[in-house]
């Protein structure tokens, strides 16, 4: 179990620290535009600085979230209007992070499939984009998709090398 | 986007002066990319020092400022923080560039060519 805490940065900081108050889950809504995802972002990776997280797993939390966004901005919300809800949660499993938006679904109802970047080709053709679901893949233990009500849910895991709980 | 670059003799040092190369900034640099290097010589080396996060569109980015400068001109990189040189390694795309340690490095390597 993650003996760790989220950690709510402020700007002023004008409590100190209590150990009797722990934050458990952060729960971010913003605009789906790039610049808003980025500060979401870099809030999001502020609440984890108190889960005593390796750089390396903070890092690809931050990743995967980048990807998961971006493509939310890119393709969901592409009329450029919507919002997105970002949640952060300690679990016995791990990090889970839960993404929302109501904008367009995926097609055919679930994640594309996962490709393996090619570095062999000739430059020219080289791919550009593409790698968003590759790192989301390679980075989280699990990830699922659902689509009810018009919203899509995106629920991610980080086990962070801990071992799945039998069924 | 502010780009910063320094020139020495058949190389051309590009460096971002920015901690994130993510999807908000990706087309800027891009087009600042283009801006710089068109008449750039047969080396440039992309020093990414000040950059600690880069996400897949600031990848893409990167790679598509590689296509840019074409076949007879190359695009090097140095300095890859952790987080940075993780995306080139997992999508295998650090196969396509030389990478220094520094900047430094790459133009040393000029001098022993010459």
């Amino acid at each position: 179990m993650l003996a760790d805490r989220l950690k709510i940065q402020r700007d002023d900081d004008a409590l100190p620290p209590d150990p009797g108050i722990v934050v458990r889950e952060i729960r971010l809504v913003f605009h789906a535009s790039p610049i808003h995802v980025r500060r979401a972002l870099q809030c999001a990776t502020g609440a984890l600085a108190g889960l005593e997280l390796s750089d390396d797993d903070r890092s690809s939390v931050e990743l995967v979230l980048a990807e998961v966004m971006n493509n939310i901005v890119e393709h969901a919300h592409a009329d450029g209007a919507g919002e997105i809800e970002l949640i952060l949660r300690e679990s016995v499993d791990g990090l889970l992070c839960t993404v929302r938006d109501d904008g367009r679904g995926m097609p055919g109802g679930a994640p594309p499939a996962q490709r393996q970047p090619d570095p062999e080709v000739a430059a020219p053709l080289l791919q550009e984009g593409g790698f968003g679901w590759f790192l989301i893949g390679e980075l989280a233990s699990k990830v699922s998709y659902r689509r009810v009500h018009g919203r899509n849910t995106l629920a991610l895991l980080f086990a962070f090398g801990r071992p799945p709980r039998p069924c | 986007m502010e780009l910063n670059c320094e020139r020495a003799e058949g190389l051309l040092v590009v460096t971002v002066p920015e901690r994130r190369l993510d999807a908000a900034v990706a087309i800027q640099f891009r087009d600042a990319m283009r801006a710089l290097t068109e008449d750039a010589p047969a080396r440039v080396v992309l020093d990414l020092e000040a950059v600690d996060f880069l996400d897949s569109s600031g990848l893409g980015s990167v790679i598509g400022a590689m296509k840019q400068l074409g076949q007879d001109r190359k695009l090097e990189l140095a300095a890859l923080s952790p987080a940075v040189e993780k995306v080139f390694r997992l999508t295998r795309m650090d196969r396509i560039f030389t990478i220094h340690r520094n900047s430094m490095d790459a133009m040393k390597e000029t001098v022993n060519a010459g």
